[in-house]
């Protein structure tokens, strides 16, 4: 297997939001400006329950929590912004995350390798042939399924979502100090799980 | 010193789900949205329901001794009257 190169850290993600009009009707109650709004913000949804391992061999299920997420913001639309927010990514990333949260606690979830479905989006990297790239993902996927459910979320909204930190810690509940923590650990725990593929 | 990590390369093995084509999720969302929201429906068995609570609320009224408002037994002497031999003039 080749070695595998070390990124620099990578910039936050940058995230472009729903324009401000349509947003100003869905708090409206337009219902055309709903389903912009869903369509919008499906794919980061869909990717953070996902990638949360809330379902990994239940498709349906995560279209569940997906549709659960949304319908508890369409409920609540008319109050954003009421509290100072302005980026309404967050806000829903907020929502799917405890919906996620919820979710894990309320049931032993199955658990089954997302690369063994179908209809799987491809990773970004590529290797050398499938079975490296099957190896790396199988690799990969256990150590995310070892990362408590909390650090999980904690590096998912971070890394993948570009959360500040406060963000975090008002998504899952936490301080500041212990988001720092679980973020410090679940980057040890994926570099080692790298450096034993590497 | 610490290596950064590749988030890229992690991401690679920690795929997503892709929401389903068109506008089939958001419909459905929209659907469930209008089911949550939508104002209870009136049961076609009120009237039931409302003789049932007439009743409750009346039963007791109906049950409650005459003689004790309280809803407690009367007391009741029972036994001879008690002869103490005590004569007065």
């Amino acid at each position: 297997m080749q070695a595998l190169k070390w990124a620099q850290p990578a910039e936050r993600p940058q995230r472009v939001e729903l324009d401000e009009l349509t947003l100003l009707r869905a708090k409206r109650g337009d219902r055309a400006a709903f389903g912009a709004l869903v369509r919008f913000y499906q794919r980061p949804v869909f990717a953070l329950l996902s990638r949360m391992r809330v379902a990994t061999d239940r498709r349906d299920l995560v279209e569940d929590l997906a549709q659960e997420t949304f319908v508890r913001a369409l409920r609540a639309i008319g109050t954003f912004g009421d509290d100072g927010r302005n980026r309404l990514s967050s806000w829903l990333l907020t929502i799917a995350t405890r919906v996620a949260l919820d979710a894990l606690k309320r049931r032993a979830l199955p658990t089954q390798p997302l690369g063994e479905l179908s209809d799987i989006v491809p990773g970004t990297r590529r290797a050398d042939d499938e079975l490296e790239r099957r190896s790396l993902r199988e690799a990969i996927g256990e150590a995310v399924e070892r990362l408590p459910v909390g650090y999980r979320a904690a590096f998912l909204l971070r890394e993948v979502h570009g959360f500040e930190y406060e963000a975090i810690a008002e998504a899952l509940d936490i301080d500041v100090g212990t988001v720092k923590s679980r973020l410090s650990r679940a980057r040890a725990a994926l570099r080692a799980a790298l450096s034993e593929i590497a | 010193m610490k290596r950064p990590l590749d988030t890229a390369l992690v991401l690679s093995g920690w795929e997503a789900l892709e929401p389903p084509d068109g506008d089939a999720f958001s419909a459905r969302v929209l659907a469930a949205f209008d089911e949550a929201v939508a104002p209870p429906r009136q049961s076609r068995r009120w009237p039931l329901y409302g003789a049932l609570a007439v009743a409750g609320l009346l039963a007791p009224l109906l049950f409650v001794p005459r003689s004790s408002p309280s809803g407690a037994a009367p007391i009741v002497a029972h036994g001879p009257d008690l002869d103490l031999g005590l004569q007065t003039d």
